[in-house]
């Protein structure tokens, strides 16, 4: 399995003027899915536009799919593709036309052009509308046609900027279900987004930048698993907190969750038989995860 | 008794209420009502999720039916208003105004005094940037901003519609916790969102359109437990995962089970005695019980089927 | 209401050529003229390419027609000869450069397609110099093409070959002089372009500069301020398209003024450069 890593930086550094956007960013990025999370202005984009070289790092290093970008900046633009925030389609366009437009720029063959095209727009759900003007598309369909822009030529690495905004339960279920499925194609995926949920769904690495510099970077799995005991129950919870207590546990409720911590046996075996001691129905039992949201709060509450 | 779809002490009341636009019927025959405290409005793009909330605001009046604030029809009275906020999606185009500017405005747009301006500003935590234009606010902010704006009348009911778009982590988690505040405080607040997980986190209940009509209504276990016909799916973590799903499946409520390594798959209609079954077994079995997950419980996943039944 | 389905189809990857710069940088002049003459689009972007072409290649063909059934056409008839039809083209040319070169550049913007050029293997540069191409060759054809016309139509009528080499020069000189005519005006037309976030606005503006200065110049040259002959746009390319086809047309204004056409060209070079700059710049910002 290559391990090369798609993305590696050292010392990034850019500013608008007085503004540092980026500030000192080394990371090394293995390849697979990778969500970018920040506060608004934490430099997520800027970092982003960087990796396509749209913007010129002032100083430090920046390779993309083992390439300079300050040297072969068309050879990353090449292989990798953009699904920006805005808007980026023509409205006086069919989306087959554009879409293979898309595909031609990135420099596909005519025919191969027009082919992928058409796979690409069925895979993202357009079918009988691909036909129809972009501007009499609705969200959902934009949202798609912007994905498809940004794989239909084929690249190794796609970008993807907020993919769900603006999408109904439905529409985000489907996009969420595609990102995932990028990898399966063999497309690596920085996504950057603010829903931390869509994040801890499709992402095995993690990102965390604030104010131009990162927070962390690493696995997603590093972050949650402890060896805490949470449990709820159908039912009263006091009558089961009472039982693991006897066992030797510390029993913490907040909320209507229990949380049990035993430093001299399992904690799992006193929460079994706590609940069937009080012949308590269970509803969720399992071992306290971390989110995505606890760690960012935590790194942003020690900034 | 009241249907789930009935709150208790409504301030915000719709009975039988249909629009339609011509041809095309955007809200079909919904009944539902709202009260203190956090309610979600959920439905897919094009249900008539907007077409109600700006009935209930007195922006459109119902072809059919009729909707009532506080007792009143805010169609025929205006003073209501007041009385009433909407948030909406849409960026309202002041860019040229300060925040603080902004806010006293809407004060002086609702005749209301601007005494309350700075509490609203503080209230959703803009008071660093309030005095600088809301053209240079992130989308954020602006929310931020179009929220105090909101809350400078003191409206009993407050309804926002997407309010959390383009907000950062952080500032998310802000202003749930200022929705839940208001909602805490006596408001009726309103709030339509397509991001589900986080509407679970706020909302006590949940109102559901689909294609125009009520879908359902109530908190989300109990609109799950509603769905009579659709067993509960769960995964169970525990060793010796087979002995376990063999003694399950003997179980008259569970209706199937597969296993895969140490975890099953099990479905059933009565969650609560499978609930009840499952740790006496592992202790019974002397194994190690590790995980008991509901799959499709979640509000997505109630949505989910939601959606699925209206074929 | 479902949006749609997302169906497994399977992924292929693509395997075959990849064209890089030159395919890219290909893809982008195609799209220019389709743009620019409403290719794969709503019939009606059509309509007014097409017209325009149409009225300048009209007169062409009808005295060509005219020529042939009467028997003769004398080849030094200053009605409707090579240097009086630019007179008549290049008031197109400036209507439709006004149009072509707000297309070409304001929908990307505006839009925000500039995004999705930054994820293939483009330059600003190359941006800029495809858009001025698909713009030149549209231009350079409605121009020319009816000199190809005429030229073809007089030596048919007055003894082939004889005709043609007798006259090739006439070939290339209106060939020059329509190249000096894009030069001319689609510098200008891309400037206004770059900075305007409406079409048409921008097309507006463009025509609106171009012909106000002929006026004003004209004005002040009148007043005692000779060197304002610099500045009108819109004479500069007749007045070198008459230095080199050897023919006067017009009082053109930097003449007037007691310019040389060298003058002119050199102010049509001049600006087309800073303009190019200036419109490479603003893109660059805009990515």
């Amino acid at each position: 399995m290559d391990t090369t890593p798609i993305i590696a930086t050292t010392d990034l550094r850019f500013a608008y003027g007085d503004i540092v956007a980026i500030d000192g960013v080394s990371l090394e990025i293995p390849p697979g899915r990778i969500g970018l999370v920040g506060a608004n202005g934490a430099g997520k984009t800027t970092l982003l536009k960087i990796l396509l070289g749209v913007l010129p790092a002032a100083s430090g290093r920046v390779d993309v799919l083992g390439h300079s970008v300050a040297t072969q900046q068309l050879e990353v633009r090449s292989r990798v593709g953009w699904m920006p925030e805005s808007n980026c389609l023509p409205p006086d366009q069919t989306a087959a036309d554009f879409l293979g437009y898309a595909a031609e720029l990135g420099g596909l063959p005519v025919r191969a052009a027009r082919q992928r095209a058409s796979d690409v727009l069925g895979l993202v759900g357009l079918h009988e509308e691909r036909f129809r003007y972009i501007g009499e598309f609705s969200t959902g369909m934009r949202q798609r046609t912007k994905l498809a822009q940004a794989i239909v030529h084929d690249p190794s690495l796609v970008l993807l900027d907020e993919p769900t905004a603006g999408l109904d339960p439905e529409g985000r279920e489907e996009m969420l279900d595609l990102v995932t499925r990028l990898e399966t194609f063999g497309i690596n995926a920085v996504i950057s987004s603010h829903v931390l949920t869509d994040i801890e769904r499709t992402c095995d690495w993690v990102i965390m930048l604030d104010g131009g510099k990162v927070l962390r970077s690493s696995p997603l799995t590093d972050l949650s698993t402890t060896d805490e005991v949470e449990l709820e129950v159908i039912g009263d919870i006091a009558v089961v907190a009472e039982s693991a207590r006897r066992m030797g546990a510390t029993a913490e409720l907040i909320g209507s969750v229990l949380h049990l911590k035993a430093s001299n046996r399992d904690a799992f075996e006193i929460a079994r038989d706590a609940l069937a001691e009080a012949d308590a129905s269970v509803r969720r039992l399992g071992a306290r995860r971390t989110t995505l949201e606890d760690v960012f709060m935590g790194e942003e509450a020690q900034q | 008794m009241t249907s789930p779809a009935d709150a208790a002490n409504p301030t915000v009341e719709v009975r039988q209420a249909s629009k339609w636009f011509g041809q095309k019927v955007a809200v079909s025959d919904v009944s539902c009502s709202f009260g203190p405290g956090l309610s979600g409005l959920l439905g897919p793009n094009g249900a008539g999720k907007t077409t109600l909330l700006r009935m209930i605001c007195g922006l459109l009046s119902p072809s059919d039916g009729e909707v009532s604030i506080l007792g009143t029809n805010p169609r025929r009275d205006h003073r209501i208003y007041r009385k009433v906020a909407l948030v909406p999606e849409e960026d309202a185009v002041y860019g040229y105004l300060t925040a603080r500017a902004f806010v006293a405005f809407a004060a002086d747009l609702s005749g209301v005094s601007r005494n309350g301006v700075d509490a609203a500003i503080a209230s959703v935590d803009l008071d660093d940037a309030a005095d600088r234009p809301i053209s240079g606010f992130s989308k954020g902010m602006r929310q931020r901003a179009k929220v105090a704006a909101a809350l400078v009348t003191d409206p009993e009911v407050l309804i926002l519609d997407e309010p959390l778009n383009g907000t950062d982590p952080v500032q998310r988690a802000h202003l749930i916790d200022v929705f839940r505040r208001l909602a805490a405080g006596g408001r009726t607040v309103i709030v339509s969102s397509h991001v589900l997980a986080e509407v679970e986190r706020m909302a006590d209940r949940v109102i559901a359109i689909v294609d125009g009509r009520l879908a359902a209504a109530g908190g989300v276990h109990a609109i799950r437990r509603a769905m009579a016909d659709i067993p509960y799916r769960i995964r169970i973590d525990v060793e010796d995962a087979r002995k376990v799903a063999a003694t399950l499946v003997g179980a008259e409520s569970v209706t199937s089970v597969a296993v895969a390594g140490s975890t099953i798959h099990i479905e059933t209609s009565d969650l609560p005695d499978l609930g009840r079954r499952v740790p006496r077994v592992a202790r019974d079995l002397g194994v190690r019980l590790t995980a008991f997950e509901p799959e499709d419980e979640s509000l997505e996943s109630v949505f989910r089927y939601l959606v699925r039944r209206r074929s | 209401m479902t949006e749609g389905v997302v169906f497994d189809l399977g992924w292929r990857p693509h395997d075959g050529p990849r064209l890089g710069r030159a395919g890219a940088r290909r893809a982008l002049y195609k799209d220019g003229l389709r743009r620019v003459l409403g290719l794969r689009r709503k019939a009606r972007r059509k309509v007014f390419p097409f017209t325009l072409m149409a009225i300048a290649l009209l007169p062409s063909l009808f005295f060509v027609a005219f020529g042939v059934i009467a028997g003769e056409f004398d080849p030094t008839a200053t009605l409707f000869g090579h240097s009086q039809y630019f007179d008549l083209t290049g008031a197109l040319v400036l209507i439709f450069t006004a149009l072509a070169s707000s297309e070409l550049l304001v929908p990307d913007r505006v839009n925000g397609t500039l995004a999705v050029y930054a994820s293939r293997p483009l330059t600003v540069g190359d941006y800029v110099l495809m858009r001025s191409a698909s713009l030149a060759t549209v231009v350079f054809g409605f121009l020319w093409l009816p000199h190809v016309v005429l030229f073809l139509g007089r030596a048919w009528v007055n003894g082939f070959s004889s005709y043609v080499t007798d006259n090739a020069a006439i070939l290339w000189e209106t060939a020059l002089a329509s190249v000096v005519y894009f030069a001319a005006f689609a510098p200008l037309g891309f400037l206004v372009a770059a900075f305007s976030k409406r079409t048409s606005l921008a097309a507006g503006v463009f025509l609106g500069v171009i012909t106000i200065s002929s006026a004003a110049t004209r004005g002040l040259i009148e007043a005692g301020f000779d060197f304002m002959g610099l500045f009108a746009f819109q004479h500069h390319p007749g007045f070198v398209k008459d230095w080199i086809m050897d023919s006067s047309t017009h009082s053109w204004i930097p003449e007037d003024a007691g310019f040389d056409a060298s003058v002119s060209l050199l102010v049509i070079v001049v600006v087309a450069l800073l303009s190019g700059m200036t419109v490479l710049a603003r893109q660059r910002r805009a990515a």
